[in-house]
């Protein structure tokens, strides 16, 4: 603990214009200096540069500085930044408190120039009246657990498994519903390059594509696979967690199925089947899709009506009706969040729903899928004819304040894919598409446009206003109105709606059961957009893929190999350094109630055998909810402690 | 001093995941809020202690509000906004009954991607202290 009397530098950043046109930086830093115990004050273009950082490790060994105060952007930005500096300086990074006078003065305020000043004081005055009572705050170190769970077994979901296994990690992969491979699976030819969906990157010791389905997914001895399974709770902390993982059962023992079929024959329940988005039928038990991995059967218990004739026939008696559902807990160092996401149901959009012609993209691609349910024909759902003219309406359920304000990003190369796949195989088909901007931004994207306008599709650039049947000739009529010109009528045989990338369902409750943050969209929140764009608010969870926003097979891939980078920083190591801002309970004053024991959200508080309580360290996060629930007062937060948070509010209320 | 003329101060005690993110978009998506709000930071609303909320008001605070994780599993840490709101709805009982006003104090809500949240439950708040009146603990009202 620091002994000695508090000598404060205060550093007050312009950062370019963006405090230094509304804050009058030069006022605030005079005030500082006038501040107790405030021994130095000065102002910076930019505190974050190197040069900023360079003022303020020379003002600490040139005026003794023991503390250190930055009036600058968001603590979350730079606070760690600065922490770094003024511990190479040789100070406690905990000696470091950061005032954000652009996010909350400059920005929030830049109408009230004078005002936004003299907020910028006060909360200059709260950081110094509490810099003057940090404490230093040391480190402790934990061994991490070199394994990971990854949680999605899309494209994203396998690649990050496979170079994380291939790394020399213990991977589990975790997929929730009965066959690995995710959206793409169901996606026929994928862009830029054409192929199946189901690729992934060749390992390092081979040179070809690797297909997914012969991928070592299901045969690396580093992976094991747990499909039908969901995480059902989380315990730990970074390099320490426990996750259950709830198991669904399958009813068809993997070890026995040699797949010959024979249950699916004589299975007397046909429902629609999903992986075809209705197109086909599929019985109770059933092959998720011919490439199903692992490649085994299941039975949809919701429509089995368990009449047992698949258990008679089944020659090595793989089949078990009365299987029940189990649990396997894991212990990992890391875990990696790739759940994907899931296509806009347009409900009552564009007369989807009520006309069977009006269908999304997704359909389309499983009809235009070569080992599809139509073998790669377009048709229509009423009577399974060829379409002569297609409707294409863009953006429906993105860009658009009543549904999602955010643009999906890939769709405008999704329609122009299909499109330009309908024309190569039938070029006589009238295609026509209804957009608010064709966003095709990425390599090898623009010549999909390039195409499509030389192979005759009509570009249309307005808003669909509505979509009706004529009774008679079943035709769809869709009134269009150009963002230049007069309302125009369009007749189409087939409407393809193209729609919103929106989370996955049940995200929210994973959010929950993870503890991380959702964005306003819904998707998982990155810690930050730019300088960590794969890392979440909780340490040692890391997400990527289209679960983070829309995003194409290319850029998941991309984030993918992010993960496995961070994933191998922090594990390769052996062991992960924790600061101790962290609770502490002063025995003398415990009284032993238990209270804190019982209200610790992370069972980080435990008896002594002397009947007093004591906090775990690497497993306390610093909340400090158990210092409020202290009758007794033994409890405090370090680096919020009582007298910390006092001297903050009467900093703030002090005149200026 | 003539009540229309009055400048409310408020204290808004931030969590450090949520509320202080929604306070930072606020600003990043350069959004107006009236000035005398002043975020003191704490980790999570579950650390704001009641000796905290008395001692803004008695250090001259016209209004404190507590601004935490969207409920219902929000919380960074589980469920210290739940138990925020316990403790705050509690004081607020005991302001009421003590006659220093318990609408002198609120809890609020709020995630990090809401920075209209943060900015309605400041911009309301203030309003609503300006109708109060000063702080009764200072000397000149």
């Amino acid at each position: 603990m620091v002994k000695e009397e508090p000598r404060i530098g205060v550093f007050v950043c312009h950062c370019g214009l963006n405090i230094a046109k509304t804050v009058n930086v030069k006022e605030v830093r005079d005030y500082a200096a006038k501040l107790p115990y405030v021994v130095y004050a000065s102002d910076q273009e930019f505190t974050c540069s190197e040069a900023g950082q360079k003022t303020i490790k020379d003002a600490i060994k040139e005026h003794k500085l023991n503390r250190v105060v930055v009036a600058s952007c968001s603590p979350k930005l730079h606070e760690l930044t600065f922490r770094r500096c003024v511990a190479e300086a040789g100070l406690n990074p905990f000696l470091f408190e950061m005032v954000n006078i652009r996010e909350h003065v400059s920005w929030a305020h830049m109408h009230e120039p004078e005002k936004a000043t003299e907020k910028a004081k006060h909360l200059v005055r709260a950081a110094v009246e509490r810099a003057a009572l940090l404490e230093e705050i040391g480190t402790v170190s934990a061994s991490v657990i070199p394994s990971v769970l990854v949680i999605g077994g899309g494209v994203a979901g396998i690649e990050a498994a496979i170079g994380l296994a291939d790394y020399g990690f213990d991977v589990y992969l975790v997929e929730r519903s009965p066959t690995l491979g995710g959206k793409a699976f169901q996606l026929g030819k994928v862009f830029p390059t054409e192929d199946c969906g189901v690729c992934t990157a060749p390992r390092n010791s081979e040179l070809h594509r690797k297909c997914l389905y012969k991928a070592p997914i299901l045969t690396h001895p580093k992976i094991k696979v747990y499909t039908l399974a969901t995480v059902k709770s989380l315990e730990g902390y970074v390099g320490n967690f426990k996750a259950t993982i709830s198991l669904q059962p399958r009813y068809v023992n993997p070890q026995l199925c040699i797949e010959c079929g024979k249950c699916v024959e004589i299975c007397p329940v046909e429902v629609p089947n999903e992986y075809d988005v209705g197109l086909s039928k599929r019985k109770a038990i059933y092959l998720p899709s011919t490439q199903a991995l692992p490649p085994v059967y299941t039975i949809d218990m919701a429509n089995c009506t368990k009449c047992g004739k698949c258990v008679e026939i089944c020659p090595t008696k793989a089949i078990n009706l009365d299987e029940q559902p189990s649990e396997v807990t894991l212990d990992v160092g890391a875990i990696v969040v790739a759940v994907g996401f899931e296509e806009y149901e347009p409900k009552g959009l564009y007369g989807f729903g009520e006309y069977s012609d009006v269908i999304t993209q997704l359909k389309l691609s499983r009809m235009l899928d070569s080992s599809g349910p139509t073998k790669g024909e377009v048709v229509k759902p009423s009577n399974q004819r060829k379409p002569k003219k297609i409707v294409m309406v863009q953006c429906v359920g993105s860009r658009d304040k009543s549904t999602h304000i955010y643009c999906s990003k890939i769709c405008c190369a999704i329609a122009l894919k299909n499109a330009r796949s309908i024309l190569q195989k039938n070029p006589d088909t009238e295609i026509t598409i209804c957009y608010k901007d064709i966003r095709l931004a990425g390599k090898d994207y623009e010549h999909y446009y390039v195409d499509c306008q030389n192979m005759g599709v009509n570009f249309i650039n307005g808003d669909v206003l509505e979509v009706k049947e004529d009774p008679e000739t079943k035709m769809l009529k869709l009134k269009v109105k150009p963002k230049y010109g007069e309302e125009v009528e369009l007749e189409a045989d087939l409407v393809v709606l193209t729609c919103a990338l929106i989370p996955a369902k049940g995200m929210e409750e994973l959010a929950r059961t993870l503890n991380l943050s959702l964005s306003p969209d819904g998707f998982f929140m990155e810690l930050h957009p730019k300088l960590a764009p794969v890392d979440t608010n909780v340490d040692g969870i890391y997400i990527c893929g289209a679960c983070h926003s829309p995003k194409d097979i290319h850029e998941s891939i991309n984030q993918a190999k992010a993960v496995v980078s961070r994933v191998a920083t922090l594990l390769a190591p052996g062991k992960v350094e924790v600061d101790l801002a962290k609770s502490i309970i002063d025995e003398d004053l415990c009284i032993g109630c238990g209270n804190c024991v019982a209200k610790c959200p992370y069972k980080a508080i435990e008896f002594t055998p002397y009947g007093t309580a004591r906090v775990i360290e690497i497993a306390c996060k610093g909340c400090g909810v158990c210092v409020v629930e202290c009758p007794a007062r033994a409890i405090q937060l370090r680096h919020y402690k009582d007298d910390q948070i006092f001297a903050a509010v009467s900093g703030v209320l002090k005149e200026v | 001093m003539e009540k229309k003329d009055f400048e409310p101060v408020i204290v808004a005690f931030c969590c450090w995941w949520c509320a202080y993110g929604a306070a930072d978009l606020a600003g990043s998506s350069k959004m107006d809020y009236p000035t005398n709000i002043r975020i003191v930071r704490v980790p999570c609303s579950g650390r704001v202690d009641p000796l905290h909320i008395l001692h803004a008001f008695k250090e001259g605070a016209d209004g404190v509000m507590v601004a935490g994780c969207l409920k219902d599993g929000g919380c960074h840490y589980i469920d210290g906004n739940m138990k925020a709101e316990k403790r705050v709805l509690q004081l607020k009982k005991q302001l009421e009954s003590v006659g220093f006003g318990g609408d002198r104090l609120e809890i609020y809500f709020m995630s990090a991607g809401e920075p209209d949240k943060f900015v309605k439950a400041a911009t309301e708040f203030y309003e609503r202290i300006k109708k109060l009146g000063p702080n009764p603990l200072k000397k000149e009202v």
